[in-house]
């Protein structure tokens, strides 16, 4: 077996297994008639037309000649992350400012050579406008600071 | 280049003054309530109709206390979210939960393992307005009253259908059909205005709804109101009989109030509970209520929260007629 | 010639100084809360909301309608830029608009939408003035069978969004439905594919969803792939200015657009969001050289940027005849209206005539002012471009981050967000596109929901879909769409597959 197109295999193989959970977990779901359709009946048709164009998709990759995948670099996606994670745990907790620094500190290292300086700025002078519009000017429910 | 660095200099120099006001804003501990921003929370997405009617409540309530108001939308898990983040909020009333007490009340048996006890763990210090659903037909509907759409209903036995959208008004027409008899097959809507051409067409025969849909379409000349669900007629609709003056023993008043945190001190509560009142009196609130169906209700904090553990024992039933799964 | 007589009472009440300085004020405020990312017309509306509350009826409303088009008109800038749609509708914008900006045609891309949303705003206007009334009552005739017939059509239009494979387009198409339906089911209102979270019970945020799965994708594909460093941007006006083929090929499309938005943006529920989808539909359909599209087809913005002005515009029809919602947007008009002691419906045009009429008439002063304010501000937007993308694309992902913030302050939002991104990126690397699954993610839970009501109406006789002549007329449509899909591309795939022999 010679997978032909990659990405077509990998996009196959997410669809079943897109397919295959959805059957999965919706199988509680009462099912009903068409007459009166329980929560079940929708979803399973669904389902089981993802898992089967999965299938085709999956089965036409390995007859078919197609694209590679893309190598995936991990720092890019990592770092950005990151810093929404951090931003969204800590907002709440050591307010606006501090969190939209951390967000844009993480985010500068998803790239290589960060100019530390210049992003430290950066950061401060974006974290400041931020405080500016949206919690000065249009009110909107954040802490500035940590605290309350 | 210089002159780039200089904004930033002074960003950063702003940023700075911002940082010791804001410090030097925490630092008086006990200065009199309200000295800070007051939150309110609403369990709706920013932009809904139920959104509107706190910030209606935000712009006013921040007048007359002369402390800043922001609105805070906690939307999700039925108004679970809000609820308890209330419940967890330092009791200095500061967090003003503002919402539907029915909906909150329901939760306590719709779901299994209710987050918060809603009757112990909130104090309910306001109330805000009542409401009721309304029954309603087409306008050119044949049914000029309740008792002659009883009669048709009895006649179409499951062949009759009837629209509902939200919980209250399902569990109104659920009561409704039990008290006379019917077998009327219930279609659910997501919203009161997707079932509107279903009713005018006459695909369904009647459909329960909230006053301000049911009111806004009867001036629109497209519905025929035949009852409303409260004890009593409603001042903002007076011409509308109440179920129960029909022969139909149906007692459901929906209301809205604030809550807060246990342990908030008496003196906070009753002046929040104050400042309610008083934009309450206002003619514009009361014309504001009106138009969407409601009377203004006015309480005492302890009436409010009686009010809060009656509505909590009422739903357990309701939840039980109107058979709704328990999460 | 009533239309007249009525349009110049609109046209004194919206002309006094200050209704028109409250309309420039809600454009400019609306342009500039909407081109940050991540902020849509809905949180830009409702964020701004209380600052109407102290003016009288009408310049309030004129306002709130000036923020709404101008934060339309700001995130199609900030989709055409940055890939970063803030509503469904803009989803179209980023396809063909992105690709322009990538071409270093962005300042053409600003124009065209500007200028296509101007065209349509004013078609709009004539519309609503001349046929408001007639049109409520089509939108009246719709009943749940012909929602489903609709919303088929929509979905099947969906799988053109894509400019790959069919068969994973359509596999797109049904996880949309699928991620749509995660939430209560609102028939028997039990839960479904919420694995025990709280924070799914009412449903997938739309937010979270589109900011990660396009804008934040956007960012890690440009920090894997860094983009080859444009030349200097040249700000002159000949190349910010489209060209004179790109202006031929924009108007057809542009009246196409506004002719579709009209009409679907009368219809409650998807209407305005199927317009702008159905006119990129219409344009990759009817193109002499649909491979364009998806690299940046002038068409592809001209389009879905007028229809979605156009519906923008149709979409007050039902608020203001029948006293209908038929958006979250019109949700939000309506509830201005109220707080201003206004009941929405019919009667506000014979009771207060100057509201009514001057509201239509402030809706084209309002495009007029976004024309005018935006057309200069495409320079400045597209300078915005030679920031360094080292600073920008942080100071992006912090603005989308306090967007779904101001939303919900629930941290589980930031979670969903990092799962889509998650997703999409995936989906990029497996050449999926997910545009059509966000169609599917908003007609998904109307389809079932119309679907299944329509068989307890019709106590489970399918023949009710059939039996209506509106749905009937849209089934046919449907039909006759999925075989001009189906079967070019069957020719096409086949022939590449003898090519690469």
């Amino acid at each position: 077996m010679v997978i032909k197109s990659p990405q077509d295999f990998g996009a196959g193989i997410l669809f079943i297994l897109f397919g295959a959970i959805g059957l999965y977990v919706g199988s509680d779901l009462t099912f009903g008639s068409a007459r009166n359709m329980g929560p079940g009946y929708f979803p399973m048709i669904i389902c089981g037309l993802i898992a089967l164009i999965g299938l085709i998709v999956t089965a036409k990759s390995l007859a078919i000649e197609g694209p590679a995948i893309e190598r995936i670099q991990f720092r890019p996606i990592i770092f950005i992350l990151l810093a929404i994670a951090a931003f969204g745990m800590l907002i709440a907790e050591i307010g606006a400012v501090i969190s939209s620094i951390l967000l844009i500190l993480f985010a500068a290292y998803a790239r290589r050579d960060v100019n530390l300086v210049e992003t430290v700025v950066f950061a401060v002078t974006t974290a400041a406008f931020v405080v500016i519009i949206f919690v000065y000017a249009l009110g909107q429910p954040m802490p500035v600071w940590w605290g309350r | 280049m210089t002159k780039w660095l200089k904004k930033i200099a002074q960003a950063t120099a702003a940023m700075a003054m911002l940082a010791v006001a804001q410090i030097a804003n925490v630092t008086p501990a006990q200065a009199a309530y309200p000295d800070q921003t007051i939150t309110f929370v609403c369990a709706f997405p920013a932009g809904s109709g139920a959104d509107v009617l706190v910030r209606y409540f935000a712009d006013k309530v921040s007048k007359v206390a002369g402390a800043t108001i922001i609105v805070e939308n906690k939307p999700g898990a039925l108004s679970n979210i809000a609820a308890e983040y209330t419940s967890r909020s330092k009791p200095d009333g500061y967090t003003i939960f503002v919402h539907s007490g029915n909906s909150i009340a329901g939760n306590m048996w719709i779901m299994k393992k209710p987050p918060i006890d809603v009757g112990k763990d909130l104090m309910t210090i306001a109330t805000i307005n009542k409401q009721a659903f309304m029954i309603a037909v087409a306008k050119d509907a044949p049914y000029k009253d309740l008792k002659e759409l009883t009669a048709a209903m009895k006649t179409k036995g499951d062949g009759g259908s009837y629209a509902v959208n939200a919980t209250s008004g399902k569990v109104m027409a659920e009561v409704y059909k039990q008290k006379a008899g019917l077998e009327t097959v219930s279609v659910q809507y997501k919203t009161a205005a997707d079932s509107l051409n279903d009713i005018t067409s006459g695909a369904m025969d009647f459909g329960s709804y909230d006053p301000v849909f049911a009111l806004s379409q009867q001036r629109e000349g497209r519905f025929r109101l035949l009852g409303v669900g409260s004890p009593e007629r409603m001042k903002g609709a007076p011409d509308v009989p109440t179920l129960k003056e029909q022969g139909f023993d149906v007692d459901q008043l929906g209301w809205w109030g604030a809550m807060v945190a246990k342990g908030t001190p008496a003196d906070i509560t009753t002046k929040i509970n104050g400042w309610f009142n008083t934009v309450l009196q206002a003619p514009e609130t009361q014309k504001f209520l009106a138009d969407q169906g409601g009377d203004p209700y006015i309480s005492t904090p302890a009436e409010a929260q009686a009010l809060m553990i009656k509505t909590i024992a009422e739903w357990k039933d309701y939840v039980a007629i109107a058979q709704i799964p328990q999460q | 010639m009533e239309v007249f007589e009525h349009l110049a009472t609109g046209f004194m009440a919206a002309g006094s100084l200050e209704n028109l300085m409250f309309c420039l004020i809600g454009t400019v405020l609306g342009t500039l809360i909407g081109v940050l990312p991540g902020i849509g017309p809905i949180p830009a509306l409702a964020i701004l909301l209380p600052i109407t509350f102290g003016l009288d009826p009408l310049s309030s409303l004129i306002m709130l309608a000036g923020i709404y088009y101008g934060a339309q008109y700001g995130g199609s800038t900030t989709s055409i830029l940055v890939n970063m749609p803030g509503e469904a509708s803009s989803v179209v914008t980023c396809i063909e608009g992105h690709q322009m900006a990538r071409k270093g045609r962005a300042g053409a891309a600003l124009a065209i939408a500007a200028l296509g949303s101007f065209f349509a705003g004013t078609i709009g206007t004539v519309f609503i003035a001349a046929f408001g009334p007639p049109l409520a009552s089509i939108a009246q005739q719709f009943n749940s069978p012909d929602y489903f017939a609709l919303m088929l059509l929509g979905l099947v239009m969906a799988i053109v969004l894509a400019h790959g494979s069919v068969l994973k387009a359509v596999a797109m198409v049904l996880i949309g439905l699928l991620l749509g339906l995660v939430g209560t089911d609102i028939n028997t209102g039990l839960t479904r594919y919420t694995f025990s979270l709280s924070g799914l019970w009412e449903g997938i945020d739309f937010l979270p969803l589109v900011l990660g799965l396009f804008g934040i994708v956007e960012i890690i594909r440009n920090l894997e792939n860094p983009p080859p460093p444009r030349e200097t941007i040249s700000t002159r006006m000949r190349d910010l200015w489209p060209n004179k083929q790109e202006f031929r090929d924009s108007i057809p499309a542009a009246l196409r657009g506004t002719g579709l938005g009209s009409i679907l943006g009368i219809l409650p529920g998807g209407g305005a969001v199927l317009a702008s989808f159905a006119s990129y539909t219409l344009e990759k359909k009817i193109s002499k050289n649909p491979r364009k599209f998806g690299h940046g087809a002038v068409e592809g913005v001209a389009g879905p940027e007028s229809a979605n002005n156009a519906a923008a515009q149709t979409s007050f029809i039902p608020l203001l005849t029948l006293g209908i919602p038929s958006n979250p947007i019109m949700a939000i008009m309506m509830g201005a209206m109220i707080i201003q002691g206004i009941q929405p419906g019919a009667a506000v045009m014979t009771t207060r005539p100057d509201l009514f009429w001057g509201m239509v008439a402030s809706m084209w002063i309002g495009n007029l002012m976004l024309v005018v304010i935006n057309l200069p501000m495409i320079g400045i937007w597209v300078k915005l471009l030679s920031v360094p993308y080292r600073l920008l694309y942080p100071a992006i992902l912090l603005f989308c981050a306090i967007g779904v913030y101001s939303t919900s302050t629930e941290p589980f939002m930031m979670v969903l967000m990092i799962v889509f991104t998650v997703f999409g990126y995936l989906l990029f690397k497996l050449g999926c596109e997910p545009a059509p699954m966000v169609l599917g993610f908003i007609l998904g839970p109307l389809m079932e929901e119309n679907l299944r009501r329509s068989l307890v109406i019709s106590r489970g006789d399918p023949t009710i879909f059939i039996n209506r002549p509106i749905s009937a007329t849209l089934l046919v449509a449907t039909v006759l769409m999925l075989c001009l899909i189906i079967f070019p591309q069957f020719r096409k795939t086949r022939e590449e597959a003898f090519q690469e022999e």
